[in-house]
């Protein structure tokens, strides 16, 4: 098996002009399916939430506008709201609560002082999923615009993807007998709408954001405000985006 | 190749070709590895009979086949288009009905109501936050008609005092504060400023 120099380098180059030109010709291939919605474009978007603590006033209009747009069983929440009370002797311990997840509002109950604030919570559609990557079936998937979504007909109702998600975003449907989460709106952001959530919330304490979008003032919001992801240390590239998070929020 | 395994079982340990070599009496060496040797094994001491060969390239074919028939069955065309998924779930995603219009829609047709409410204090607020999702009215509006929202449980949800709330919004304890008496009777929801500033 000799080979000269000049005998690799010509069959190498042939080899790698070869296989570009059949991946070139393999996605002109592709390009020539005709999309269900011509206007829209997988790869010219990547979404995310921006969440403003400083806003959120509790009311619960965007679990009750998520339960009507997504028809979410009563009792089971894709999206919800938390209060987070730190008493005044202590950090470590925030008392946390969420009556039916935020969706008829929260009774007044600390009169004590010490920090008390509202944390909506929902998918965050991360990068780099644990619920997509524990899949057995590949039923859950991540799309090109940066969407976690569930295919409900190759879902088999396992559960394992409820139990991986750090963020407890995921609920078996008891309807459909399979898992269940916020698709960010996914039939209403694909048509140019914001979602219902952000619809409904009165003081845009949300506001959905394409990270793609070099016009949305996401980037002008992510330059000049203080923003933490949750749970950073698990590396899932969350893409909610909250901003002056308290550092008790898990 | 002076292991005992070797001295004791002499097949064990070569190649089951030159074994054939042996039992002719055609090499009686020990180097197992020698080049002439290989070359002198010609097809016939590989193989005794040529159908179990047959046999096995046939049945891989045929699974091979079948393989590929269960598979363009079983997995939809497209499958991977976009990634490892199946691309007909996102229309199948797409394809749940809008309840929620959108503050365009309301505006185009209530431009009215959008001007009052643009110098008011409740100009950020869309539409349905509080008129609640009214896209099937907005496709017919004439036949499906939205109810008023009742202002007493409405203003409350938001304006409600509560502790957890941001301190710079306006908030109010409505048993105090009106005295039982509807919030619209004061406050106009599309701007709800005082108009006589009381």
């Amino acid at each position: 098996m000799e080979m000269t120099r000049r005998e690799l380098l010509k069959k190498s180059s042939k080899f790698i002009l070869l296989t570009s030109a059949a991946a070139a010709a393999w996605d002109y291939v592709l390009a020539g399916n005709v999309e269900a919605s011509p206007n829209y474009d997988l790869t010219k978007h990547w979404w995310a939430m921006v969440i403003d603590i400083d806003k959120c006033i509790g009311c619960g209009n965007c679990v009750r506008a998520c339960e009507a747009e997504n028809d979410v069983p009563s009792g089971y929440f894709r999206t919800w709201v938390e209060r987070y009370h730190i008493p005044d002797w202590t950090s470590e311990h925030p008392e946390v609560d969420s009556p039916n997840g935020g969706h008829d509002g929260f009774p007044e109950k600390y009169k004590d002082g010490g920090k008390t604030f509202f944390v909506p919570k929902m998918c965050n559609h991360c990068a780099d999923s644990p619920c997509v990557q524990v899949c057995p079936v590949g039923a859950t998937f991540r799309t090109p615009d940066g969407v976690v979504l569930v295919d409900q007909k190759y879902c088999l109702g396992c559960r394992y993807c409820i139990q991986a998600c750090p963020y407890g975003c995921r609920f078996l449907n008891p309807k459909t007998n399979t898992a269940d989460k916020c698709t960010l709106c996914y039939h209403r952001i694909t048509q140019g709408l914001t979602t219902a959530c952000c619809e409904a919330c009165p003081t845009q304490a949300r506001v959905l954001a394409d990270l793609k979008n070099p016009k949305d003032p996401i980037h002008e919001f992510l330059r000049t405000h203080s923003v933490q992801v949750l749970k950073p240390h698990m590396a899932t590239g969350a893409k909610v985006f909250y901003k002056d998070l308290d550092g008790s929020v898990r | 190749m002076s292991c005992g395994y070797v001295r004791t079982f002499p097949w064990r340990g070569i190649p089951w070709f030159l074994r054939e070599l042996r039992v002719k009496g055609e090499w009686q060496g020990s180097d197992l590895w020698a080049p002439e040797l290989h070359a002198r094994a010609g097809v016939k001491d590989f193989f005794r009979s040529t159908e179990h060969l047959l046999r096995v390239v046939l049945l891989l074919a045929l699974g091979v086949v079948a393989f590929l028939v269960i598979r363009r069955a079983v997995v939809p065309a497209d499958f991977g288009k976009y990634g490892h998924f199946r691309p007909g779930a996102l229309d199948d995603i797409r394809a749940h009905p809008i309840k929620f219009a959108g503050r365009e829609a309301c505006e185009a047709c209530h431009s009215d109501q959008a001007e009052t409410k643009s110098h008011g204090k409740h100009a950020q607020v869309g539409c349905e936050a509080c008129h609640g999702p009214l896209a099937r009215h907005a496709e017919d509006p004439s036949s499906v008609v939205p109810q008023l929202p009742d202002t007493a449980v409405l203003c409350a949800r938001c304006h409600e005092a509560n502790q957890a709330k941001p301190k710079t919004f306006p908030q109010v304890i409505t048993a105090e504060h009106s005295g039982g008496l509807a919030c619209n009777t004061c406050h106009k929801p599309h701007n709800p400023q005082l108009a006589s500033g009381g």
